[in-house]
């Protein structure tokens, strides 16, 4: 998702070449004055959000970002895989205080390099690419606390590397780990309904509700939250991708419900009208809202919504070819709906 | 700078937390067990990239319904009375599994061949399960199974494509999961073991371990011999 910083300068640089054009076919005419005054005015603005080390100004840097981030991505794979294999290839032979300290001292030392890494290179990758780390090595010490001591398995787990990540996320502005920070608490929150229920902790991800509230809290969260604004569009997206996957889940399962005591289709059939009525109201929010990611959620989550409809109402009724037809006819209407109102938001623009 | 600190923070609190309440509960156990160890049990150690373990291998569910898994258990341990009263028919259509539930188990090591595990007594609490210094006491989670009277059917010759045909069986509640399911066991306790243990067949060669409980639940070993 593009940062503000990035719209900004896309901007610019889009209304550099629509004055280019209609200067050209003689639309207007700007005095050379005032032509100047612009340049030297969006030159300065340019420079300023160069300096940030964040924004592509050319459609080869644009495809130069994008590979240092599949370059974050992987390396952030790459070094969790090697310090967890370095760790269980050295675990045995170690006693207790080594083993210790081979579990507590990485996640201190990548916490140590991010800070570093943060103020001399300031795209911001190789910050988030250790912040990542150091999360994952954070929840690989908690872990083998846990097994050395043999204790339960606890959500305190997520609770520590969600809070771990976001401490590093908003302290240095970086995205991948506000992913795992999101993930973390949302995961801890989740698994909070297994208290009311009487249930281990781990079944709590079996119940849907808390996931519902959950989602709904991350798609507010922007709004009382403050933080760099490429935030909130994940914050969004992974809200809505929680509401939108709960809802499918629970409506085909009602075993997931918390309620899942009382009678199951009546709990089915009444998260089918929460899903058509919630998943619509996602994308009409999108829209109306211009949040480009949450209507994109919400749209798939309807598509697929409206698939497993046609599949429960036909699947048993039609020959299959004539299934596939209507599916077919149906996308067409979909598409055709969109196309109508893409017009009216144009007519509207 | 004050992230960076915040979150090192963070990670010492964390670690302190777990490090100074395990170090109390070790300090003084509550209870003493002596189990059998046999090779099946061990995990781990040597060249092995698994962590070493002392595995707590439960046996097979017996016919009998321990303490605490008898209907007043089950509603002390949160199911609702419809799900109480399946217990002991068979299984109809409309039966769908409930959640399991946490409790506290008690074991104790079976004398046979396998020298494993079966539950004796089920509580939700863990003050309700008095001390014993021949059993341990563990959590673990109770769910309502079914259980086959015989195998099930198989598909009959010349139908390999049949739809499986299923028998009702018999609801009953079992212990599914310990929590640990294995006790972490330290390098001198691991070598101790290997070395006698290793190449040895079932329970044919046994070593002898000294497994505490703590006063606030924790389990561990504290010696092998």
């Amino acid at each position: 998702m593009p940062s503000s910083d990035q719209l900004r300068a896309s901007a610019i640089l889009a209304f550099r070449e629509e004055l280019a054009r209609l200067e050209a076919e003689g639309v207007v005419a700007l005095d050379p004055a005032t032509r100047a005054r612009i340049r030297a005015h969006h030159d300065a603005t340019l420079a300023a959000l160069a300096a940030t080390g964040e924004v592509d100004l050319t459609a080869a840097a644009a495809r130069l970002s994008t590979g240092m981030r599949i370059a974050t991505l992987l390396g952030t794979i790459a070094l969790s895989a090697a310090y967890g294999l370095f760790v269980s290839s050295h675990w045995g032979t170690l006693t207790l205080a080594p083993q210790l300290a081979l579990v507590a001292l990485p996640s201190l030392l990548l916490v140590a390099l991010t800070h570093v890494a943060a103020a001399r290179e300031r795209s911001g990758y190789v910050a988030s690419l250790l912040a990542t780390v150091a999360a994952i090595a954070f929840a690989v010490n908690l872990a083998t606390l846990g097994q050395l001591y043999n204790l339960p398995d606890s959500r305190a787990v997520f609770l520590a590397v969600g809070a771990f990540a976001m401490l590093l996320a908003y302290g240095y502005g970086l995205t991948l780990p506000l992913i795992v920070g999101i993930g973390g608490l949302g995961g801890w929150l989740w698994t909070l309904g297994a208290i009311p229920l009487g249930l281990w902790w781990r079944d709590g991800f079996a119940v849907i509700e808390p996931l519902l509230l959950v989602g709904l809290l991350a798609l507010a969260a922007p709004a009382w939250i403050r933080g760099p604004a490429k935030f909130a569009p994940w914050w969004r997206g992974m809200g809505a991708t929680a509401i939108v996957l709960g809802l499918l889940a629970v409506e085909s399962n009602g075993g997931l419900s918390g309620f899942a005591t009382t009678n199951r289709h009546a709990i089915e059939t009444g998260y089918k009208l929460l899903g058509a009525v919630a998943l619509t109201a996602l994308v009409v929010w999108g829209i109306r809202r211009d949040q480009r990611v949450v209507m994109q959620v919400g749209s798939a989550g309807a598509v697929l919504y409206l698939f497993m409809r046609l599949v429960d109402w036909f699947w048993d009724l039609l020959p299959k070819w004539l299934f596939f037809l209507l599916v077919g006819a149906f996308a067409l209407g979909v598409l055709l709906v969109l196309r109508r109102l893409r017009r009216l938001r144009v007519v509207a623009g | 700078m004050k992230w960076a600190i915040a979150a090192m923070a963070l990670v010492v609190v964390a670690n302190g937390v777990v490090l100074v309440s395990a170090g109390r509960e070790r300090a003084a156990p509550a209870n003493l067990t002596t189990i059998e160890v046999c090779a099946g049990h061990l995990i781990g150690g040597g060249t092995s990239d698994e962590a070493p373990a002392l595995r707590l291998s439960l046996a097979p569910d017996s016919l009998s319904v321990p303490p605490g898994l008898d209907a007043p258990g089950l509603r002390a341990l949160g199911y609702h009375e419809a799900m109480i009263a399946v217990v002991g028919s068979e299984r109809d259509s409309t039966f769908h599994s409930p959640r399991s539930r946490p409790a506290w188990v008690r074991l104790r090591q079976r004398s046979d061949s396998l020298a494993e595990f079966t539950v004796v007594e089920v509580a939700p609490r863990r003050e309700l399960l008095a001390p014993d210094s021949g059993s341990i006491v563990v959590r673990g989670r109770i769910a309502l199974r079914e259980r086959w009277s015989g195998p099930p059917p198989d598909a009959m010759a010349g139908h390999e494509h049949a739809a499986p045909v299923r028998t009702a069986g018999v609801i009953y509640p079992a212990v599914t999961e310990l929590i640990p399911s294995q006790l972490h066991l330290d390098r001198r306790q691991i070598a101790t073991l290997r070395a006698t243990l290793t190449g040895t067949a079932g329970c044919a060669v046994r070593r002898q371990a000294v497994i505490a409980n703590g006063r606030n639940g924790g389990v561990w070993v504290e010696s092998v011999r």
